[in-house]
């Protein structure tokens, strides 16, 4: 009885942490060329917000980056991220989708050695999938 | 019988050929002073309002594609001997050309549209003006070249102008970007001399502010001042 009992527990906490994994949510990191003025990139941030799906927004002028956080179980397709760069009058170079959190994320361009231009650089993808260039 | 074209030359061809076309028009053309900021983002409005001793222009810009903004602007110069000329008008801006380099990001535009204007108290007439723009930007550059020229029942002014500014830190986005530079503006109806205005200018997402003062000519000691609300 008492091993049913621990077996129960251990399956439930491995389910609830499997729903939320499922549940969690996405980030998507975008690199954009041509993104040097904030006054500009402004009305990226102000389409991004008023997609239903997005949780937190974070722009990087120095690294071309624009990074999202999606709300749980939602996603924005690669089509209508493009629509709204291109829109702005950027280009979208590349999209990496993963699981971090935003402070990930801005980890993650700190020490991102990327240079924008510099076509040889390597993405760290880890569990991030990385679409290439568009 | 058509004219060849080498499938490889066409489309590039013809973009470069355009380019040298609009480049001479801009050498032609008597200069204008460019004032506000040509790059709408699709779907966005453009408030802007300049100010300085001898103009003040005020200008809605909106968006309509990536690459083209319709907008609708008011300007008044007060040239030699208090001749004052005004103009209201509408306005396309077309992007001919954006190149995407490694540090920046460079734009030619060609603007233009019918004006009707005043000049000295007489009857309104029916015009028009353009122009040629090219701003060349990275994150601590900016640099911009532009014409313009107004054409109202055999009138004309012209404004030519030229902007570099630098940043001296690299501004992220949602701090505020601070800005030095100078601006050079020569206008048909002043004396003839290019007005050479030391300058700051500073912007954040949404705001931007240019201040200057007019270091020589005979408007020296004027402000100028050019604010922009994007929304």
């Amino acid at each position: 009885m008492k091993k049913f009992i621990i077996q129960s527990c251990v399956l439930m906490l491995t389910s609830s942490f499997s729903l939320a994994a499922l549940a969690a949510t996405e980030s998507i990191k975008m690199r954009v060329e041509g993104m040097v003025c904030a006054f500009c990139a402004s009305s990226i941030e102000k389409k991004l917000k008023a997609l239903p799906a997005t949780s937190e927004i974070y722009i990087n002028l120095e690294k071309r980056v624009v990074a999202i956080t999606t709300k749980d179980g939602k996603t924005v397709s690669d089509n209508d991220l493009r629509k709204i760069i291109v829109d702005a009058g950027y280009q979208l170079q590349a999209v990496e989708r993963g699981k971090f959190t935003m402070a990930d994320i801005k980890n993650q361009i700190k020490v991102d050695s990327y240079k924008p231009g510099n076509e040889t650089h390597q993405h760290d993808h880890k569990d991030g999938k990385h679409h290439g260039k568009h | 019988m058509g004219i060849f074209i080498p499938k490889s030359l066409g489309f590039a061809y013809v973009k470069s050929c355009l380019k040298k076309i609009l480049l001479a028009l801009a050498l032609w053309l008597p200069i204008q002073a460019s004032y506000a900021g040509l790059f709408i983002p699709k779907d966005m409005t453009m408030l802007m309002t300049m100010r300085t001793g001898e103009m003040a222009a005020t200008e809605l810009s909106y968006g309509l594609k990536p690459n083209l903004s319709l907008a609708a602007n008011h300007f008044e110069f007060t040239g030699h001997h208090d001749r004052v000329s005004r103009y209201t008008g509408v306005q396309a801006a077309y992007l001919l050309d954006r190149h995407y380099g490694h540090d920046g990001i460079a734009n030619w535009y060609v603007f233009g549209g019918p004006v009707t204007s005043t000049y000295m108290g007489a009857d309104s007439k029916n015009g028009a003006q353009g122009g040629l723009w090219f701003d060349y930007e990275t994150l601590r550059v900016y640099t911009r070249v532009s014409a313009q020229r107004f054409l109202v029942n055999q009138r004309e002014q012209s404004i030519y102008t030229a902007q570099a500014l630098w940043a001296p830190y690299a501004a992220e986005f949602g701090q505020v970007a601070s800005w030095l530079g100078v601006q050079l503006m020569r206008d048909s109806m002043q004396t003839g001399q290019t007005a050479l205005t030391p300058m700051l200018r500073f912007f954040e997402r949404s705001w931007w502010l240019d201040v200057g003062v007019k270091a020589n000519t005979e408007r020296r000691g004027d402000l100028f001042l050019n604010v922009m609300f994007l929304f």
